[in-house]
């Protein structure tokens, strides 16, 4: 089945092979590259059927409670404000316990630590997508 | 201070904190606390006493009236903010009537935290009324009389006194000894954030060679003329990437963002097989898998797929590069098996080679960090020494548990590698975490 998944994430540039093999297996792939972006195009993401993201992005005044995952602060405003209820998926090279426990708060379904395996990635995006209730 | 550092963990910093606080309690018969500022809290760190002292008699007194020990505690507490705030030695006077000398710890002219010991008496006529009278005060703010309070001063009498030549001689070293401590731990957090930073560049840069790698090797697989060599050549690049990327993550501090979730363990094996396959090749090892089904289907753990995925690949690599090599006569072998054990299922990874020496077990040394292990009684294992104790954590985390037996096997010849041993790394883990819902 094909899906339209919004990638919110600055590394573009490294992760075009992966977009690739996304798009090639029949996915649409709609690129942000900052939180400005994402929420000028909310929209947009309201419409897709999953979201991956960086917990870290340019251009992000995370809230407090956020800190620097400015991701997260998106994500927590995508949820509050704009009430987009769409699958999550986190894809980050960071490391931080207390980043667990807002996964959870924010309804975040998988995390896949970067570097990762286009194959990977489009595994557990499906199986994510396939497990979410329409 | 993160919670832990490139070479240990927080506790062993306090360690070396008490340590010097013993020494320095022990060789002066004094009681020494540490104080620091944390989050805008002044906080006591650490605090040594030597059994000997006198004076603690009188202080115990006086933390056994009601409201004792937390007017202790206050008064410390503000003596040691003061220090702190204008970063300058001072002898202080107790709400009790006792002197502590409170000395900064500077590093590079930053005040990092104070000590206060004593507490003592000073033989000097006008200290020793500064004594009688606060001591006189707490007794009233305590309403204590009669007996009780004759019995006070005495102990207060009894409480060793100092001159101001000992005090000197007392506080020469110890201020320079804490900042060289702190010093040490000021380096060590520099060069943890330096590799981990290192660490998060080379995974962004592997990023697109591990992508372009797969793609290559899956595009070339599929073009039926092109000779296996070359087939073969981008499958070992592409398991190469994938090796190397599970040393970067030996590099710093693990990740620790764990998401659970049921899937199959067996993928995750297979993955790991497959980066270690062809130096498995190279060194004639066979590995083998076979997991017992769970009611009639493949096992489907609750599990954080990355980190598990870490563990496995080093176990797995562990016993590829240790398998023995004897000669032609000897198996070399990899078994990774596994079964159901109660509510637990049970994977082994088991390898006929160089043997893990009795005491490296026993004291639980090779889940050490930073633990290289022995080849032999004469030689080291190479490697980061982080592999096995990230794997322990990560089965930890998951509530379960690593066990490990290496048994001597075969004749007794001393060869280069040692007696032969058969190898076997028992990893337990639960089909489902506490608190994690099904998907």
């Amino acid at each position: 089945m094909a899906y339209t998944i919004v990638w919110i994430d600055d590394d573009t540039d490294i992760l075009d092979p992966v977009v690739r093999l996304m798009e090639r297996a029949g996915h649409s792939i709609l690129r942000m590259r900052s939180v400005g972006e994402a929420l000028q195009k909310v929209e947009m993401i309201r419409y897709c059927d999953l979201i991956l993201l960086d917990i870290i992005l340019p251009l992000g005044e995370a809230s407090g409670e956020y800190g620097r995952y400015s991701g997260l602060g998106l994500l927590a405003e995508l949820r509050e404000q704009h009430e987009i209820k769409l699958p999550v998926v986190v894809l980050s090279v960071i490391t931080n316990p207390q980043a667990q426990a807002q996964f959870e708060k924010l309804g975040v379904k998988d995390v896949i630590r970067k570097p990762v395996l286009p194959s990977t990635l489009k595994q557990r995006v499906e199986q994510v997508l396939e497990d979410t209730p329409d | 201070m993160p919670p832990h550092t490139m070479f240990g963990q927080e506790e062993e910093r306090d360690s070396a904190r008490e340590t010097l606080l013993e020494i320095f309690a022990s060789a002066n018969e004094l009681p020494i606390s540490l104080y620091e500022e944390r989050n805008g809290e002044i906080m006591r760190i650490a605090s040594k006493s030597s059994r000997d002292d006198l004076d603690e008699l009188y202080c115990q007194a006086i933390h056994e009236l009601p409201g004792g020990t937390a007017a202790c505690a206050r008064d410390e507490c503000v003596r040691a903010q003061r220090v702190l705030i204008k970063g300058q030695e001072e002898l202080t006077l107790c709400h009790a009537g006792l002197y502590s000398q409170a000395v900064p710890i500077k590093v590079d002219g930053v005040t990092r935290a104070a000590l206060l010991y004593g507490e003592m008496r000073i033989a000097e006529p006008a200290l020793e009324q500064s004594t009688e009278r606060n001591h006189q005060r707490a007794m009233d703010s305590f309403g204590v009389t009669g007996q009780e309070r004759a019995r006070l001063h005495q102990l207060l009498v009894g409480t060793k006194r100092f001159t101001v030549v000992d005090l000197e001689r007392i506080k020469a070293t110890l201020p320079r000894v804490g900042a060289w401590l702190y010093n040490l731990f000021d380096k060590e957090d520099r060069l943890q954030r330096h590799v981990e930073d290192i660490m998060h560049e080379l995974q962004i840069r592997l990023q697109p060679v591990m992508a372009n790698t797969e793609i290559l090797y899956y595009d070339l697989r599929s073009i039926a003329s092109l000779h296996e060599e070359y087939k073969a050549a981008a499958r070992e690049v592409l398991n190469s990437t994938l090796a190397l990327d599970t040393v970067i993550q030996s590099m710093g501090e693990f990740l620790e963002e764990y998401h659970f979730v049921p899937r199959s363990i067996a993928a995750l094996l297979q993955q790991a097989m497959g980066i270690y396959a062809a130096e498995a090749e190279r060194r004639a090892v066979d590995i083998r898998l076979h997991l017992a089904p769970v009611n009639g289907k493949t096992p489907i753990l609750e599990i954080s797929a990355d980190h598990l995925q870490y563990a496995f690949n080093n176990l797995v690599h562990n016993a590829v590069k240790y398998s023995f090599r004897g000669g032609p006569d000897r198996p070399r072998f990899v078994r990774i098996s596994g079964q159901p054990a109660g509510s637990l299922y049970s994977i082994t990874f088991e390898n006929y080679g160089v043997g893990i020496l009795p005491e490296e077990i026993e004291g639980n040394l090779i889940f050490k960090d930073g633990y290289q292990g022995e080849l032999t009684r004469k030689e080291h294992r190479t490697g980061s020494g982080r592999g096995l104790h990230f794997t322990r954590r990560i089965v930890e985390r998951h509530g379960g548990s690593i066990r490990v037996t290496s048994i001597p096997k075969g004749d007794q010849d001393e060869r280069p590698e040692g007696q032969p041993h058969l190898n076997r790394f028992v990893v337990d883990l639960p089909y489902q975490q506490p608190g994690v819902s099904g998907e």
